[in-house]
This record gives structure tokens, sequence and C-alpha cells, in this order.
């Protein structure tokens, strides 16, 4: 039952996503019939699974959606503006729910009660009349009943004196006949019909404003010795649910068969092939291959995609990792004997390639595209430009673009926040766009694509742009920058992106929350990303965020510090500089500066930091390695440098604990860990000393 | 010289390999891995030992606790080394070839512990085993106790594993699960 659950929380997940992404598109495309049919498949599916796992409150909730959007679908008719409104706002209630149950904590019912109530309105309220066909019914008012009255009488029924047709008119009487069915296919061939027997059967339909027990009198002489069956199916009453059934299934229902006979005929429908064959229009061996052919691809399909626990792909990468080690172990062990020929190398080598392939396979497993992240910011946009009466279009693009799902996870708030940001205070009023000569309609670009083995993603807008001097202004202002301080066009943009920074005019509902730039950029760094600005003063903006494919593998400088070596993220080191004499000043309570062209950069020794001994204490004799945050630069001291590596980090938590100034460690190719230095925390180590 | 140092370490390495082969097949109860430490001698779960490895030099981890020697790679996976001679505050010892590190899963963690040698998996009948009650405790100053184990004349002092994970040191490890 427990795992049950979890593939519905999981698959509700994707559906819910779905539906959504659909009822927009739904929105801008109304009668489109694929559209709607898939919503309300996806409404049906979490009614079924939600009912299944026994989460009925989701359940009951997505089948009075379902309801809703099946009158819109069987009617052909137009959602009003507030009906979409209320099933957007239905299938947000739904991921609430999903999410409370994925949490194991209960969903206020009351909330639940009022949506379905608000649902309901629409099912009453803006219910076309269904055109009456002959056999077919009105909808039922209030305080009304439908009841179905299922007659199957004795064969000697007659010998009791009793006419089946004056109870049935007395029953009409009663009420509205809706429906009359008589089963016939009890009738024996008519040579063998015994005229005092009673063959056939009745299934009623009644309106009716008597309650049930006044219906049930006409029958209660009748009722003990035949199979009389008469029930309230005011509620089920509905010609729309019928769409789903069978042919079969509802003549069933309606009694005009009964499942015997129904089993009974379904035996006897032939399968196409075999009727083509009894036509002489195809061969029987044609038929088979191209069953053959079906069952084949039947087959392919089911294997396509199965849910794999990330931990076990863990596990593979782990032990892949290990027999490189290993491999490469045997390799120096083999080739250390002086006699070793040529093909074995050869075999080695190929042995390494095959190994790294693998890995490579492997870490694919856990990318994803980036599409399904997108899309789902087309529903914050249209409902944040529609509260701020801005005109905003989305546009997507590079959405196959794969990358590591956790990068995915982690990058889709700094994303969201950035959205806003553009929307916020990039888009301007249709009426001041007008008045630029821009359309009224602005747009948010959003695009992702690959770039020398990372990924790259784009938000570009067309709104005013950054105005660079009150930046400038602003930042002299709270004291971010120094008075006669030259600074480039970039330098300036990247203030934006510091603590305390935040250009917005007035503090809006979303913006305003107090997550500013900064925080952004501390996620991508934190990320291994990169964030950069670009901006044109009434054109737009454009920010890239530049990000590592994958957080499993790093691209790292291996530098050393007396016996250790640690591994510095490269995406954290500016440059490398050999310092001289004349470059080190001691300032006065802050400790040791270096001169970088004209730049002073604070120094700090990594052994100092770390707490180790090192070979070279003196800055000018080791390496300076210059390393950034999104706030500052340092200068770093430490031994010597071995080379850039590319790495499989591993989590330093799983088996002891965070370490600060520590990302995470990794095993080398020799078997030996090595630590990576986390640079934030280091500059941060820095600053506080 | 060498000879000697390398037939210390053949015979260290055969008994480690004995008793591996042996914590294979080992799942009874109050059966344990005894070490030494010093002059004494301690026993360990056997149910929690999950290899029994040569020594090696760890890589250190920076700001971390005295009593972690380093990190080390076991198949894969980074797992912390913990000085057992640091942790019961016993003099430094030089690591020699009988010097061996016993991997011990804690509660979904992957810990080393560093012993100066390994000697055998001992069992004790239950009435042979005399528990660590509180004063006891306390009279020795030794929390991470669990009990006192009687084998003919030797004394062998059986840690409690918990007791391990929830030293001072420990702390973070908690936290963060």
């Amino acid at each position: 039952m427990e795992d049950l659950i979890q593939v519905f929380l999981e698959e509700s997940q994707e559906i819910l996503d779905q539906l959504e992404e659909d009822l927009l598109k739904l929105e801008q495309d109304q009668g489109n019939k694929e559209l709607m049919a898939a919503i309300f498949r996806a409404a049906h599916t979490i009614k079924g699974s939600a009912g299944l796992t026994g989460l009925d409150d989701i359940s009951s909730l997505a089948h009075r959606l379902e309801d809703v959007l099946d009158q819109v679908r069987s009617d052909n008719k137009v959602m009003s503006r507030e009906c979409f409104e209320t099933v957007f706002q239905t299938v947000d209630m739904l991921n609430k729910m999903v999410a409370c149950a994925a949490g194991g904590e209960q969903h206020n019912p009351d909330e639940t009660t009022a949506m379905m109530e608000r649902l309901t309105f629409f099912l009453s309220e803006d219910i076309n009349p269904i055109k009456t066909a002959p056999g077919q019914v009105q909808q039922k008012s209030a305080g009304e009943h439908i009841y179905r009255a299922k007659l199957k009488f004795r064969k000697d029924f007659f010998e009791s004196g009793t006419d089946p047709l004056k109870l049935i008119s007395e029953l009409a009487e009663k009420g509205e006949v809706l429906e009359a069915n008589t089963r016939v296919s009890t009738l024996p061939p008519f040579s063998e019909i015994d005229p005092y027997k009673l063959y056939l059967s009745w299934t009623l339909v009644v309106r009716s404003n008597l309650p049930l027990s006044e219906l049930e009198e006409i029958f209660i002489f009748v009722l003990d010795d035949n199979e009389i069956l008469l029930e309230d199916i005011t509620d089920a009453y509905d010609i729309t649910a019928l769409s789903d059934k069978k042919t079969g299934e509802i003549m069933v229902d309606d009694g005009i068969i009964d499942h015997s006979d129904l089993e009974e005929n379904l035996k006897k429908q032939k399968k196409i092939g075999e009727l083509l064959i009894e036509d002489h229009k195809v061969t029987r061996r044609q038929v088979e291959h191209v069953v053959e052919k079906q069952q084949a691809g039947r087959r392919c399909e089911q294997v396509n995609t199965i849910r794999v626990d990330t931990k076990r792909l863990e596990n593979v990468l782990n032990f892949i990792a290990e027999l490189v080690i290993s491999h490469s172990r045997v390799k120096e062990l083999v080739c250390k004997q002086s006699d070793v020929e040529e093909e074995v190398f050869t075999a080695f080598q190929e042995v390494d390639k095959i190994i790294r392939r693998l890995q490579e396979e492997v870490m694919k497993t856990s990318m994803v595209p980036i599409g399904g992240t997108f899309t789902r910011f087309q529903r914050m946009v249209r409902d944040m430009a529609a509260e701020q009466g801005k005109e905003v279009e989305l546009i997507i693009s590079g959405q196959e673009t794969e990358l590591d799902k956790r990068v995915i996870e982690q990058i889709t708030d700094p994303l969201k926040h950035m959205i806003r940001n553009s929307l916020d205070h990039g888009i301007e009023m249709p009426d001041t766009r007008e008045a630029g000569g821009k359309p009224q309609a602005g747009s948010i670009h959003l695009n992702a694509f690959h770039q020398e083995g990372s990924i790259v993603i784009e938000i570009i807008d067309d709104g005013k742009g950054l105005d660079v001097d009150a930046i400038y202004r602003k930042a002299l202002e709270k004291g971010l920058v120094e008075e006669n301080n030259k600074l480039s066009k970039e330098d300036i943009l990247k203030l934006i992106m510091q603590p305390g920074f935040s250009t917005a005019q007035q503090i809006t509902d979303i913006s305003g929350r107090g997550v500013g730039l900064d925080v952004v950029a501390t996620n991508i760094q934190q990320l291994r990303g990169t964030l950069d600005v670009d901006t044109t003063p009434g054109e737009g903006t454009r920010f890239t965020i530049k990000l590592p494919l994958t957080l499993a593998i790093i691209d790292g400088m291996m530098v050393t510090v007396g016996e250790e070596r640690f591994i510095i993220p490269l995406t954290s080191i500016v440059e490398f500089i050999k310092a001289g004499p004349e470059d080190i000043k001691t300032v006065e309570g802050t400790g040791r500066v270096v001169n970088m062209r004209n730049e002073y950069l604070p120094l700090a020794a990594l052994h100092s930091l770390l707490g180790l001994p090192a070979d070279k204490t003196d800055p000018t004799e080791g390496i300076l390695v210059i390393i950034r945050d999104n706030r500052k630069k340092i200068a770093l001291l430490v031994d010597d440098i071995l080379g850039q590596e590319q790495v499989v980090t591993k989590s330093l938590k799983e088996n002891y604990e965070q370490v600060e100034g520590v990302a995470g460690a990794t095993i080398m190719g020799d078997g030996r860990v090595a630590i990576i230095l986390d640079i934030p925390t280091i500059i941060k180590m820095v600053g506080s000393r | 010289m060498e000879t000697n140092s390398l037939g210390a370490a053949n015979k260290d390495d055969n008994t480690m390999n004995i008793l591996n082969q042996q914590l294979t097949n080992y799942t009874a109860e109050n059966q344990y891995v005894s070490f030494n430490l010093d002059e004494e001698e301690y026993g360990i779960d056997v149910l929690l030992v999950q290899e029994i490895i040569r020594y090696q030099k760890p890589t250190k981890v920076p700001n971390a606790n005295q009593i972690i020697q380093g990190v080390i790679n076991f198949r894969g996976k980074v797992i912390p080394l913990v000085d057992m001679r640091a942790k019961f505050g016993l003099p430094v010892k030089d690591y020699d070839n009988f010097t061996v590190i016993i991997v011990l899963e804690i509660r979904g963690k992957t810990v080393g512990i560093v012993v100066d040698r390994v000697s055998d998996i001992v069992s004790f009948t239950a009435g042979s085993i005399q528990a660590a009650d509180d004063d006891f405790i306390r009279d020795l100053k030794a929390e991470y106790l669990k009990g006192m184990g009687k084998l003919d004349n030797r004394l062998v002092m059986l840690l409690e594993p918990d007791k391990i994970l929830s030293f001072e040191e420990f702390k973070g490890i908690q936290e963060i699960s």
C-alpha cells in the first residue's frame, strides 16, 4: 500500500504539471479537442489512482473537476475566464493536497469542500441543455428523483394472475418514464415459445417527485417471489457519464442484456484479422506476421522507461569510480615489469576507454531535459502579468537541453525569482511601452543550450533595461563602492548582485520578499555556476546563468599544501600569480594584501586557514591563486599547483559531517582521497579573521 | 630487517584475511571482534564490522575534530577514521604493521576505527558478560562500555557502538541525521 501511494504521488506530480501546461495552451486555443481530451484524461487518471490509493479527498475533488471538464468537452463549450480561473485553482489545490499526502499531512477538508462547491457552480450554471434526442433525457431539477426499476419476473408469472404490463403502467403514472428497456435476448426461437411463460424482463428509468417507498408499493405483492430492484440513481444518473463506457456495459446497466449475454457475444466477436481471412482479403500468414510485429512493438513500449532509485545509480557510479582506480592499479603493476608487450598496453587503453564510456552513460541516466521546469513558469508569468496589468509573453526555447536532475531541482527557485524580477522591474506597463514605440506586450525569453561542457540558461526581457548610473549612485549611497573608484559597466552591473542592493522603487508583493539577486547569485555559485548581466537601456536585460552539467563531476585545479592535496573548483579561480616581495604589503589591522595590476587583494595562506603544516609559508615562494565569489576576490597562498583534474565529487556528510570550508571529497586515481574546497566559505573565513 | 617487517606484514595480512573470512560467516549474537589498544583488549559486536583493512594514511580534513585522523576511500565511499588512541586518551604510538582499520557500520554511517591490532573473534556466553551499570560506568569514567567479557584469564572490554557515535565529536552526525 505504501508503495502504491509512493507511485501515485510521483505520478500525480507529473500528471498535474502536464495538466497545467495543457490548460495554459487550451486557454490560448479553446476548442482544441485533443488538448481537452488530454486534460480530461489527466483529471480522470488522478481521480482513479487517488481513489485506488485511498486518498479520497483528492479523488473526489478530481472527480468534480472531471465533471466540469467533461461537460465542457461533451458540449463543445467555451470555458469562461472565471471557469479557467477556478480550474487552475483546483489544480493548485490538487498539487497542494498531493504535497500534503506526500508529507503525511492532512489537507484542510474545508478548503476542499469550498473548492468543490465552486466547481459545482460551473456545473449547474454553465450547463447547456443537452439536445433531447428521442430516448434521451432532460436534466434533472431540484426535488426530483430518478429511479431505476429492474423488473425480472418468474417465468410462470402469468399463473399468478398478475399482468406485468399493468404494474409497469402503474409505475409510469407515478412519474415520467425517461427510459424503458426490454430484454429480449432471453426469448427462445419462435417455434419453441410457450405462450404461458413470461420470457421478458424490463428496466425502467423514471423521474418522480415521490419518495422511493411509494414506488415500491406498486410491487408490494410481487416483491417476494420475483427479482424486483428499485433504486434511487439521482446522483449517478448522468448521461455524460456514459461516454466512457462501452456499449455492452451500458446495455447491461440498462437491462437490455445481462452479463452472460454480453460475455457470450464478446466471445463470438472475431478479430479483424480473422474476418479479413474469411473474406480472402488477406492470408493467415500475413495476419500472423502483423500480429507478431504488433506484439513486439508492445513489448518494446513496456520496457521503454523504468523508474530507478537515484541511490542505486549513485551506487553504480561509485563502483565504476572504484573500477577506474583498481584498473589503474592493475595497469601500474603490469606495466612496471620491463618486458610488457605493446598489445597488453593497448588492451589496457581499450579498457580505459570502455570504463569512461560506461561512466558517461550512467551519468546520463540522471540527466533530464529542462523543458519541464521552463513550462512551469508559464503559469506564474500569466498570473503575475494579469495581476500587474501587464501583458507578458514567456517564450521558451532549448527545452530539450539536458542537465543533472539535482541541478534542475536547485536552479528552479533562482530561475523563478529572476523571471519575477524581469517581469516586475524589467517589463513596463503597456501604455509606457507603446509610448516608447514598443509592442504593448512584453516578452521574457527563456533559453537553454549547451556550451563547452556547461549549460547556459538565458533570461532575456525586452523591458526598460537597467539604469547603470542609477545603480552606481545607489551603490555609492549604500557604501558598496568608494567615491573615486572608476568602475566599468560590467563591474557596476555586478553590484546588483551584492547583498542589500535593490533598485525596486516600491516593494512589490512578489519581488520584495527579501530575496535579492544576491541570494540568487549565491545559489548559483553553490551549484558552481556563474551569473552575468548585460543590459541595453530601453531595450532590455539579459541574465546569463552558466551551470555545470552535473554536480557529480567537477573541473578542479589540484593544489598542494604540505603533504595534502586540495581541489579548487575551476569556476572559482580567476588566475594564478607569482608575487614578488614588492607586491606584498602589510596593512595595519587587516593583514597582508597583494598588489595585482594595481588592484589590492587580501592575501591569505591556505595552510594557516586550515591549520596544516606547509612547505612554503612565504607568499613570494609559493603560488597565489586568485579566487572569487560573487562579492570579492582574494589571493590564496598554496605550495604548488599539480594540474587540472576532472573529479567525481563525494559527500563528506554521508559518513561524517559537514566541515567548514570543505565542499566535499573526491577519490583520486591512486585511490587516495582529496578534499574539495568550498571557496565561498574559505573567502568568508578570510573575512572573519 | 626488510624481510622481518615483510614477514610481519604477511602474518598480519593472514590474520586479517582469516578474520575477514570468518566475518562473512558469523551471524550469531554475543560474538565480538577483539582488538588491542596498548595492553587493553576491547571487543566490538561482530555484526557491526564490515571489514578489517590494513592501515592506510588518511587524507587530513581541515577543521575537523582532533580524534578524526582524516578520511579514506573505502570501496568508493569517503569514510572518516577515528583514532581510538586519541579517543581513549592513550599516548600516541607509531603505526606499525599490525595497525589496522576496523570498518564499522553504525546507524547507517560507515566509520573506520584505528586500532593497534586485531586478535580474533571471541564469543561469550550470556553469563560471562558483566553488564556495565551506572556505578560501573561512573567509577571507570567509561561511558562507551557496554560491559566486560570474561574469557579464561582474558578480560575484554565490550564497546557500546551507539556510544561511539554519541561522543561529542560526532554531534555533527546526529544533527544531520
